[in-house]
């Protein structure tokens, strides 16, 4: 079944939109959907006050969101199963402690994009904010498992902590990316903002584009990673365009952080 | 039954349970995943002196295969759980470890899994590294040329060991010509191995031996030159007998290979096509010739 949701909105306040899953709407009658109580900024609404509701025959378990999406925040958050596409922005805290399902955001995300993921496949074909991937105030752990694919540019800290999963960006990623890096994968086919890496454990950043030297690194070797031609594959497989120079590439391999364990690496795409 | 005026003998052959691995193989070129792979397949012909039987299945495409290079398909049996993961276990790290570039991945989708890779880690002494994408594990170990990567565990199944097929010949070229296109027609089954040197075994066994330190000694009632000496089951002009062995990941395949063996083994010069059996006393599956050949059922 899909389902339509277009909020029409006169008032910019904010919107809590995290029971709005398909797990949850999809088993419902119209009727209950439009009943459903929804947070918006103090107040509490029935759906059906802020949106239209439409509802078609599918194959797939879809919820579609569109018309003033901007406003909405933790857009499937803690979401197991289905689909959730945002047919524009979204606010901050989309997709955070995902388990499974796939959101696609039509557009730009805001800040704490899939904190605490653990599961699914998250697609913004816009921009991203700032600590993509990363944990909640207070928590030890960013993101433990899943894909955010970004095609666009992310801002700071994203992947910061983030303990495992992988994050795609094929624009450019702003300062501190993968700090604080216990593990996990981060791929930035553009370039990346100061402080990529400080104090990272474990994990690796790749980095299409990148002027070392960079302080807390060690150079390494010369490599072609194959670890990186299977998450290549697996992309492609997802129908998300993976660089065609990486799968054949050569890769300056950096190790650190000095003042850890040196178990982290960034790899550097250098045409040797 | 005739085919091509071969006579296929109205008898069956008697096939036991065995547990199978389907591992892919890649490298930067089909030649050393070709290495790599007889590598880790050698010296696998009979569980009776061997401890798993193996061979090459398919080629694999780069871009079927999960790092996007050239590999290959490569089938293991072995008759329970415990002893197919220990020669897995070895055969992956003496053999495809070590060949220039290469890379080992699981290749059969299964619940029950055995750890290889998971245990192959430890030859990083510390320094390997895994990445984990989709729910699998993939070990990055530090070696010379950079690093081999395997998978955590590789899936197994339960699968059907001793398909067979015996082809007598007026002389042994023509049953030998006749075996080598049954062994390469076994080879277009996807699943299915025939484990001998070149698919073909010259040396078809029974159980038992007047020497109790033997378990299995030659096939008395297949060898020509005892004609005379004993009373044979051949016919009186066969000079030349071959056996092809046919191991597979179920009853379908291995019916599909044994049936495909027999049609490419149908040529001028074999006089007669039959296959082995215990009398239907020890193996579970019985592959009934004139059954697959005639596209019945073959469950029995």
């Amino acid at each position: 079944m899909r389902l339509t949701l277009h909020f029409q909105i006169d008032e910019r306040i904010v919107i809590d939109a995290k029971d709005l899953l398909p797990g949850n709407l999809l088993p419902m009658t119209v009727d209950e959907i439009q009943t459903i109580s929804i947070n918006q900024g103090n107040k509490i609404r029935e759906l059906r006050e802020i949106c239209q509701i439409q509802v078609e025959h599918s194959s797939a378990d879809e919820i579609v969101f569109c018309g003033v999406t901007d406003v909405l925040q933790r857009v499937g958050q803690d979401m197991t199963t289905g689909t959730i596409i945002i047919m524009g922005n979204i606010g901050q805290d989309a997709g955070m402690r995902m388990c499974g399902g796939e959101l696609i955001i039509n557009g730009s995300a805001g800040d704490r994009l899939g904190a605490m993921m653990r599961g699914g496949i998250i697609q913004v074909n816009g921009d991203a904010g700032d600590e993509t991937g990363a944990p909640l105030l207070g928590n030890k752990y960013g993101m433990n498992g899943g894909v955010i694919i970004i095609k666009g540019n992310v801002g700071s800290y994203t992947g910061r902590r983030m303990r495992r999963g992988l994050i795609f960006i094929q624009g450019d990623t702003s300062k501190y990316t993968g700090v604080d890096l216990l593990n996990g994968t981060i791929l930035v086919v553009g370039q990346v903002g100061y402080g990529c890496g400080i104090d990272m454990q474990r994990g690796s950043i790749v980095i299409g584009d990148w002027e070392p030297p960079m302080q807390g690194f060690i150079e390494s070797s010369i490599t072609d990673p194959l670890w990186l031609h299977i998450y290549g594959q697996y992309l492609n497989r997802l129908g998300v365009p993976f660089p065609k120079l990486w799968m054949n590439g050569k890769f300056k391999r950096y190790v650190g952080y000095t003042t850890g364990k040196g178990k982290g690496e960034i790899l550097s795409y250098a045409a040797v | 039954m005739q085919i091509n005026g071969v006579t296929i003998i109205d008898t069956f052959a008697e096939a036991f349970p065995m547990w199978a691995a389907r591992l892919v193989i890649t490298a930067d070129t089909l030649e050393w995943a070709t290495i790599a792979a007889h590598a880790a397949t050698g010296l696998a012909i009979s569980v009776v002196g061997c401890r798993c039987e193996a061979d090459l299945d398919c080629e694999i495409k780069s871009t079927q295969t999960p790092d996007g290079r050239p590999g290959l398909a490569v089938l293991f049996f072995g008759m329970n759980e415990e002893t197919l993961a220990k020669e897995l276990l070895k055969r992956v790290g003496q053999g495809v470890l070590t060949t220039p570039t290469s890379a080992c991945f699981n290749g059969l989708e299964s619940i029950d899994k055995i750890r290889v890779g998971g245990k192959l880690r430890y030859f990083g002494d510390g320094h390997q590294s895994s990445k984990l994408l989709d729910g699998n594990r993939y070990w990055r170990i530090p070696v010379a040329d950079g690093e081999f990567i395997v998978e955590e565990s590789f899936g197994i199944t339960k699968a059907v060991g001793g398909g067979n097929i015996i082809i007598f010949g007026l002389n042994r070229n023509v049953a030998l010509e006749a075996a080598m296109l049954a062994s390469k027609a076994i080879r277009n089954v996807a699943g299915a191995i025939a484990p001998f040197p070149g698919g073909v075994c010259r040396s078809p066994s029974k159980v038992g031996s007047r020497y109790k330190e033997l378990n299995a000694s030659t096939n008395h009632n297949f060898c020509p030159t005892l004609r005379g000496v004993l009373d044979l089951q051949i016919p009186d002009d066969v000079q030349g007998i071959y056996e092809i062995v046919i191991d597979g990941l179920n009853e379908q395949v291995v019916a599909s290979a044994m049936r495909e063996a027999v049609i490419a083994a149908c040529r001028p010069g074999v006089k007669a096509i039959t296959a082995a059996n215990y009398g239907g006393m020890l193996g579970q599956y019985h592959f009934h010739l004139h059954q697959i050949l005639s596209g019945k059922s073959i469950c029995d």
